[in-house]
């Protein structure tokens, strides 16, 4: 089986959002850091 | 007895605390057995659907009810949920929160101490000679006490892994929240994401092990698993598994997310530290458990037999397959340590995470000391997996892990999120969850946790129901010889269930009385 483009882009948009939140979540966890 | 409440000692301690009680066994062996049971890129839309409307609204809604009822003086669901609906009822719906942790709590240190056997196995090379699957599977059946012809004669060994195991689970839990649960998090969850990280460059780098078989390669297991089926989507049984997974991955239902936030204060945040949990466990699961077991399990052995593995059971790809493919790579002992004593770490930040809710219920709510409340669920959970271990073959298991760590879970969800979304109130709970919130919670999943998370969960129990709690419960297409097993772990959940109640009833007249 080979990866499509439709899985390339499944697995980007599924890590892409994964990291997107992930960082959002931790630059968020800094700035809030004191409360 | 009023003692003084417990806090966490930071706001890292308790996400990675937090995290640490989501990211489980469920994100490593699991996740890969259902990805690959139910069609692969199929399973990921549902999944993802399902953790959006009702993970992450669950999550939310377990920090609300958690930290609510610790502001109350309960950090355990009876007194949580009493304080939500001022119902005579509302207590014994809490109940099912201790029972669903304690239960999980009973066959889950089981598997856990399987993890850190097989993590000393690895660096001994004590499976090193094994290169096929039906013999890795025999090992494995022998250190269960199932097969007397392979290596281990009895369960012994397993039996001295699990004592190990529970020892460590109930110091953990005696040292209490920041010095016990907090710390071990500490420590436990860095190491985890480490040596996932180094397996997860190891799978990448592996290629096409053999070769003469291009097809067997990490990239087909990538393939598998990423490129979307829409056609699929038509099948119940894939939102199902979907949804099943969704709600053990994240620990919600269970009654354990809402003790840990009860060590809130209550200007603490809970709105980013639910969607920091949610987070960090999805990229555990999606990002790092997605890319070991299943690319490595169609590399060496090809798309068909790993589906075949699959569906032999929750363990094979983690205790069978990949055991083998260790023996065939070079450092494929530290490798194997990595990979079960990353199994360990998950597992038992998991399992102290389902013993505090009744210790929190046994100390506040029945007086006891620490102690005495750790000492009373020992001798609990000692006695209730003795079953579990010498009834191995028999599926006892099976039956926990349905009624329990399954549909039991789903119930409770929806119980909580009436309770919480319709009794309590909507706008009340709304205003709860950003009281001292670092973020604001887009206003969609208002709605979201009012009527899509409810309507969702009812809709799953109709078909649940409907499709497996009623098969099940007749015990069809279980062997004759099971059944009498079946029906003695229904006895016990029965019993384990009438017990919390009778403590609930006399913690309440107890109260009544002082």
């Amino acid at each position: 089986m080979e990866l499509t483009w439709g899985g390339i882009v499944f697995w980007a948009l599924a890590w892409g959002g994964i990291f997107f939140l992930s960082g959002y979540v931790l630059v968020r966890l800094l700035k809030t850091r004191d409360r | 007895m009023e003692h003084k409440r417990e806090r966490w000692a930071s706001r890292l301690g308790l996400i990675l605390a937090a995290a640490g009680n989501a990211v489980g066994l469920g994100n490593f062996l699991r996740f890969p057995v259902q990805a690959v049971g139910n069609g692969g890129g199929a399973f990921m839309i549902p999944y993802f659907s399902a953790l959006i409307l009702l993970g992450i609204p669950l999550m939310w809604i377990e920090w609300i009810i958690g930290r609510r009822g610790g502001r109350m003086g309960h950090s355990s669901t009876p007194g949580m949920f009493a304080a939500l609906w001022r119902h005579p009822a509302a207590k014994y719906l809490g109940a099912l929160g201790l029972f669903l942790s304690l239960t999980v709590m009973i066959y889950y240190v089981y598997v856990e101490s399987w993890a850190l056997a097989y993590s000393l196995f690895s660096l001994l090379g004590y499976y090193s000679g094994i290169g096929d699957l039906a013999e890795m599977s025999g090992f494995l059946r022998s250190y269960q006490g199932l097969n007397p012809e392979g290596p281990f004669a009895t369960v012994a060994t397993a039996y001295l892994f699990l004592l190990v195991t529970l020892f460590i689970n109930f110091a953990i839990l005696y040292r209490g929240i920041s010095r016990g649960i907090e710390l071990l998090a500490k420590v436990a969850m860095p190491l985890l994401f480490l040596f996932a990280v180094v397996l997860v460059v190891r799978v990448f780098t592996l290629g096409t092990p053999d070769p003469s078989l291009p097809e067997r390669s990490v990239w087909s297991g990538f393939a598998f698993l990423w490129n979307p089926r829409f056609e699929e989507l038509g099948h119940t049984s894939v939102w199902l598994a979907a949804a099943g997974q969704v709600f053990f991955t994240l620990s919600v239902g269970m009654g354990t997310l809402q003790t840990y936030a009860s060590y809130l204060r209550d200007d603490q945040d809970i709105a980013l530290s639910g969607l920091s949990t949610s987070t960090l466990n999805e990229f555990v699961e999606v990002v790092l458990g997605a890319s070991i077991a299943i690319p490595v399990a169609v590399a060496f052995f090809g798309l068909q037999a790993t589906q075949e593995i699959a569906r032999g059971g929750t363990f094979n790809l983690g205790f069978v397959t990949m055991p083998i493919v260790f023996t065939l790579l070079p450092q494929g002992e530290l490798l194997g340590m990595l990979w079960f004593g990353l199994l360990f770490f998950a597992g038992i930040t998991s399992s102290v995470a389902m013993g505090q809710p009744l210790i929190a219920f046994l100390q506040e709510e029945c007086g006891l000391t620490r102690k005495r409340a750790v000492l009373l669920l020992a001798a609990v959970v000692f006695a209730a997996v003795q079953w579990v271990v010498f009834y191995y073959g028999y599926g006892f298991d099976h039956e926990m892990d349905f009624w329990a760590g399954t549909f039991g879970l789903a119930v409770f969800a929806l119980i909580e999120t009436i309770l919480l979304c319709w009794v309590f109130g909507i706008d009340r709970a709304w205003e709860e969850l950003h009281r001292g919130a670092a973020i604001r919670v887009p206003v969609a999943f208002k709605w979201i946790m009012k009527y899509v998370t409810p309507g969702y969960l009812i809709l799953l129990l109709a078909i649940w129901t409907l499709d497996e709690a009623l098969p099940k419960l007749r015990l069809q297409g279980v062997p004759l010889q099971d059944v009498p097993y079946r029906w003695q772990s229904r006895g016990l959940m029965l019993l384990l269930l009438a017990g919390i109640l009778a403590a609930v009833a006399w913690a309440w007249r107890r109260r009544r009385e002082a």
